[in-house]
């Protein structure tokens, strides 16, 4: 399995990168460095803006990114790892290999999922970098950027899960992938009780380290579960998903 | 001879539509064709027999193994699929050295075969640009090349020269051959009977989802020959030309067409026999012929012919 994955997972990178669509998500990851460096300028330039640090990057950074983008990337990516092969009909060219098509799949996963996460651990950095210039003491860099970043992974892993599975039977999986994204989760997320449970963010939200204001938009939740129990979740998510996106993808007919 | 690909009461249905009903086939070493008008069902049993469909009912079995569920089998099959699925991001090289990856070869294999495949099918010096830039026909060809690039013993081609070059027909007709002479299966589907005919005598007909007839070449030709061919004509003398037709044995039935009396519109048993005769009276009675056309030169004529003489 491993010497299968050294020698897939390359190509599957590649095809991946030389997308249209993969460049131009790639730029919206960056724009962060854009906004936090055009703010830190500003706020260099007028002291009596109060800009600080910390909520530049729990609110804005963090909130483009967990709110906004990681969903949006894991929807867009999830979604197009079969149905960009079924539409292009580029599937027989790979499922005519001497390779089961559950490792297909899972490497097809995880060559998007390694890409896709080099880009958010890059576009979290540096964004961090410009955010907290100058001020990089070990507890900002072990209380607010690392969990950040583990939250962001883990949150691209647990959606982009969710939207491989459904793409091997769902046929308008994007469009499932923005009614699930942009309409139950904006919502029940932060309804009280345990139907916030119900959506992914809950749990990534729940790995965030406490935002520094007081009517932090990312702070809404009512009863954050433990970190512990967040992360199983999400792990627990991410695998029986990919078990079950690779299961149903060597068992069903694409005819393409 | 050895048996390749042996399908036993093989159907398969999308939903209501059925794709293929109730297959017995037996292929043998060499090129088979397999031939049937558009939509008779040809890439349906390809795809059943590559691995891509799984049977509704009945079995394929290649090389005594169920392709549906035994990955291993593709180091023995290559597949061509009709459609233009081709990663057009890539460049020709970097598609062969990706696909050819995920068999397991060395490094240094990859590249050998990958240098073979394109040399096979003329794309080395277009090797590295990208697929999206090619032409409809070196896309065909890199889609051959991604079928015979890890030498398998069962080559699958679905329309492979669709699209192709007068050239390159040749060559990959040429090619074709010498895969066979090397031992190899090929299963080569098409519309057109010629194109078939110039690589192969062993043919196998589909038509509707149905077998409907498997056998050498002449045996077909034989029944096209014998068929009732449509035929226009249109002459400066219609009237006199039809009275000196009617003389054929060959004719079976004569129509003016409507508002256009110059045009004959002729149904014919036996073609070469009457072509010779319609030559003789051209030339003897000085006719000036400016239009004749076979209608109904197709196989799918022929099918309908020969589905309704079974009935």
């Amino acid at each position: 399995m491993m010497a299968f994955l050294k020698t897939a997972v390359p190509g599957f990178t590649t095809i991946l990168f030389r997308k249209k669509r993969t460049r131009i998500l790639v730029a919206l990851a960056l724009l962060p460095w854009v906004v936090v460096s055009i703010v830190k300028i500003v706020g260099g330039l007028s002291p009596s803006l109060s800009l600080t640090a910390a909520p530049l990057f729990s609110e804005f950074v963090m909130t483009f990114f967990v709110q906004f983008f990681i969903p949006l990337l894991a929807v867009l990516a999830g979604s197009s790892l079969i149905r960009d092969e079924v539409e292009e009909k580029t599937l027989s060219s790979l499922t005519c290999r001497p390779v089961s098509k559950g490792n297909l799949f899972l490497a097809k996963f995880l060559s998007s999922a390694l890409f896709w996460w080099a880009v958010l651990l890059t576009a979290v950095t540096v964004s961090f970098l410009i955010a907290y210039f100058g001020d990089y003491s070990l507890f900002v860099v072990t209380k607010r950027f690392l969990p950040a970043l583990a939250a962001a992974l883990l949150a691209y892993l647990a959606y982009s899960s969710l939207f491989s599975f459904l793409s091997t039977f769902v046929p308008k999986t994007v469009i499932l992938g923005i009614f699930f994204i942009f309409g139950w989760e904006s919502v029940v997320q932060y309804f009280p009780g345990s139907t916030q449970k119900l959506t992914v963010a809950h749990y990534v939200k729940s790995l965030l380290p406490p935002a520094p204001m007081a009517n932090s938009f990312l702070l809404v939740q009512l009863e954050p579960s433990s970190k512990l129990w967040s992360l199983t979740v999400l792990l627990g998510l991410s695998l029986l998903c990919l078990l079950l996106g690779a299961f149903l993808f060597s068992r069903k007919e694409y005819n393409a | 001879m050895t048996t390749i690909i042996e399908t036993e009461g093989l159907s398969k249905w999308y939903g209501p539509v059925l794709g293929v009903t109730d297959l017995k086939i037996l292929v043998e070493p060499g090129i088979t064709g397999l031939l049937g008008p558009n939509g008779a069902g040809k890439s349906t049993f390809l795809k059943l027999v590559a691995g891509q469909l799984k049977p509704s009912a009945g079995r394929v079995s290649v090389f005594g193994e169920n392709p549906w569920t035994t990955p291993e089998l593709f180091r023995k099959i290559g597949y061509c699929p009709e459609a233009q699925g081709l990663y057009t991001d890539l460049t020709a090289r970097e598609s062969l050295l990706f696909l050819l990856r995920l068999h397991g070869y060395r490094e240094a294999e990859v590249e050998s075969r990958t240098l073979q495949a394109l040399e096979a099918v003329g794309l080395v010096d277009r090797a590295d640009r990208r697929v999206e830039t090619y032409s409809f026909g070196m896309k065909q060809r890199l889609k051959i090349a991604l079928a015979l690039a890890h030498d398998p013993d069962l080559l699958l081609f679905d329309e492979p020269l669709n699209g192709v070059d007068p050239l390159w027909r040749i060559r990959l007709t040429a090619l074709f051959e010498s895969l066979a002479s090397r031992g190899k299966t090929l299963l080569v589907s098409s519309h057109i009977l010629p194109e078939v005919e110039a690589m192969t005598r062993q043919i196998l007909l589909i038509h509707q989802g149905k077998v409907f007839a498997q056998g050498e070449i002449p045996a077909i030709r034989e029944l096209i020959d014998t068929h009732p061919h449509r035929v226009s004509l249109r002459v400066d003398r219609p009237r006199e030309m039809a009275k000196l037709l009617l003389e054929s044995s060959s004719l079976e039935g004569l129509q003016f067409q409507p508002q256009q009396e110059e045009l004959l519109n002729l149904t014919v048993t036996n073609r070469e026999k009457f072509y010779a005769f319609l030559l003789e009276v051209v030339v003897r009675h000085g006719f000036n012929v400016e239009e004749m056309v076979s209608t109904d030169d197709n196989l799918q004529s022929v099918f309908d012919y020969l589905v309704e003489r079974k009935r």
